[in-house]
């Protein structure tokens, strides 16, 4: 049976596997007290935001198109936006 | 080594069809989603379950030590509780995008009907969690449901009542709750979840309502890695978004319950305020009442179960389906109308007039401005729809179905709050509150109707009809 599994695969996969570490780090490593959860909370959103984009480039290369430039800034955007907030409150 | 893992694992073995291109959108994703929230709460859940006491002496103290003591405790909770919310939500947009779009015609008659039990056992996820932590809100909100089963006919009732409350009392009452919740439904949800997806496999995913599409719309997309990609993609923003609403909205926990409390005024969560304000109607208190209304909603609910068998048109298209495109519209502003007014009206029992003057304003608003749009738009457009292309009606296009999904929710609001508001000031609540809520629906109705005409014609039904028609209008009114 000829594999199914190329590069881009693997790196699909590095890239999911990098995510959960990086979720699990921070899920250790999180230092804020119990009323600090909502800090948490956004940390962890800009997170996930993070990588929503960085597969969305990725995956816009793969598919032979140009990711749209909109959503790319509307995401950056709204990280921008999250980072500052939680920087303010924190 | 990549092979090496493949062969052993078989992940290139062909488990799950590739899939079109045209459903590579998120309208095609919400029942996904809804899935990912469900695997959202049962780890929230499980990492809960490990402090969470079943005892009407604990359970409210062990849900304040989650909040308290336990490590982010507040955050799972408040996670627990969005993701929930946003699971419901899902299921009804779920359902909702499948009577638009018509998936439940043959052969996917059977699916939808799995669909639909899965959305009770979603809407029972939400009514046995509401009381697992003991405060006098849920506890309130729940006998006043356990109550409403007691109503229904004698083997029914006996056998609803024996599931959910067990031999009597707070404490066999809250543990079947429990095992509800933590064991029954989420293995009932799980089969049924299985067979759906085996159906799914088996049928394959429902094409757009245009019919067959561009053949470059159809090419296939392999699941792994290109569509796990993209599901990632969007569980991931669904998540985020789940994450932001805690931070912003941090749950807090309502005193707990006791005899005393009792008193305090019961309301449901969210998701039941349609049927509890139904309930509230004059008419529908004492015995008698409250069973003619619950045999109402129960034929509600069994016209959605039944729809493939009652809907036996074949045609799937929206501009052909008038009469079930505008109950299904009916529906929905019904739902969101009376959700509202419930909110905004917690114990307080509506006069019948009033509630025929606003529930049937709202549904004849809403089937007159339907059936006008039909009569002005798409029976003029029907020559042209059937030598459309075949990618006709943008319905599978994310922003025209955000627009449509935005001017509904807003049209029903609109219209209900508008015909509230009239019904009140004909009753003699003559007040500026009153006048400013009839103006402020006025408004929103106003910018409600003026979208949708820019959305019909933005979206022309992709024939050109409508823009051709307004061209030779200007040219000859020129001439």
């Amino acid at each position: 049976m000829k594999s199914g599994i190329t590069l881009l695969t693997v790196q699909v996969v590095f890239l999911v596997a990098l995510q959960l570490v990086s979720l699990v780090v921070l899920w250790a490593v999180n230092p804020l007290s119990q009323g600090a959860t909502d800090t948490f909370a956004l940390y962890l959103s800009i997170d996930l935001l993070a990588f929503v984009i960085l597969s969305y480039i990725y995956r816009s290369g793969r598919w032979g198109r140009v990711s749209n430039q909109f959503w790319v800034a509307l995401g950056l955007l709204s990280l921008t936006v999250l980072l500052v907030s939680n920087l303010v409150l924190g | 080594m990549a092979g090496w893992v493949d062969s052993r694992l078989g992940l290139s073995f062909p488990l799950l069809r590739p899939v079109p291109q045209f459903a590579l959108n998120p309208f095609y994703w919400l029942g996904a989603l809804a899935v990912v929230a469900f695997v959202i709460q049962g780890v929230t859940g499980m990492m809960m379950m490990l402090y969470y006491v079943p005892s009407p002496s604990q359970a409210y103290s062990s849900t304040q030590y989650i909040f308290q003591s336990v490590y982010n405790g507040r955050f799972l909770e408040t996670v627990h509780l969005y993701t929930a919310y946003a699971m419901i939500m899902l299921a009804f947009m779920h359902m909702m995008r499948g009577y638009f779009v018509s998936v439940q015609k043959k052969p996917r008659e059977v699916m939808w009907v799995v669909g639909m039990l899965m959305g009770f056992v979603t809407l029972g996820f939400g009514f046995t969690g509401y009381l697992l932590p003991w405060t006098v809100v849920s506890k309130s909100a729940t006998d006043v449901g356990i109550g409403m089963v007691s109503a229904l006919p004698p083997p029914l009732s006996s056998l609803l009542t024996f599931l959910i409350v067990g031999s009597g009392g707070d404490a066999a009452e809250l543990l079947r709750f429990f095992d509800l919740h933590v064991v029954i439904l989420p293995a009932v949800l799980l089969i049924l979840l299985v067979v759906k997806m085996y159906m799914l496999e088996a049928h394959g995913i429902s094409e757009p309502t245009g019919g067959a599409s561009a053949p470059s719309k159809r090419k296939s997309t392999p699941i792994f890695p290109d569509v796990t990609m993209y599901l990632l993609e969007l569980s991931l923003l669904f998540g985020a978004g789940m994450l932001l609403i805690s931070a912003v909205f941090p749950l807090g926990l309502p005193p707990e319950y006791s005899a005393a409390a009792q008193q305090s005024i019961p309301q449901p969560d969210w998701y039941f305020l349609w049927i509890y304000q139904v309930l509230k109607v004059s008419i529908f208190e004492g015995p008698t009442g409250l069973a003619a209304a619950l045999s109402a909603i129960t034929l509600v609910f069994l016209a959605l179960i039944l729809l493939p068998f009652l809907d036996r048109g074949k045609t799937r298209e929206l501009s052909r389906r008038p009469v079930y495109t505008t109950l299904g519209l009916v529906f929905v502003g019904e739902v969101l109308m009376l959700s509202y007014w419930g909110f905004t009206t917690p114990g307080i029992t509506i006069p019948v007039e009033q509630a025929v003057f606003v529930i049937g304003g709202t549904a004849l608003l809403i089937a007159v401005g339907s059936l006008l749009v039909y009569r002005l738009l798409y029976s003029r457009a029907k020559g042209m729809l059937t030598t459309a292309p075949k990618e006709s009606l943008a319905s599978t296009e994310v922003r025209s179905g955000l627009a449509f999904s935005a001017l509904v929710a807003v049209g029903a609001l609109s219209i209900g709050l508008l015909v509230n508001s009239l019904v009140g000031l004909w009753l003699g609540e003559n007040s500026l509150a009153s006048w400013l809520s009839l103006l402020g629906a006025g408004a929103l109705l106003t910018l409600d109707v003026l979208g949708s005409v820019y959305l019909i014609y933005r979206l022309d039904l992709r024939t050109g009809t409508i823009r051709r028609r307004i061209r030779s209008l200007e040219v000859g009114w020129k001439n």
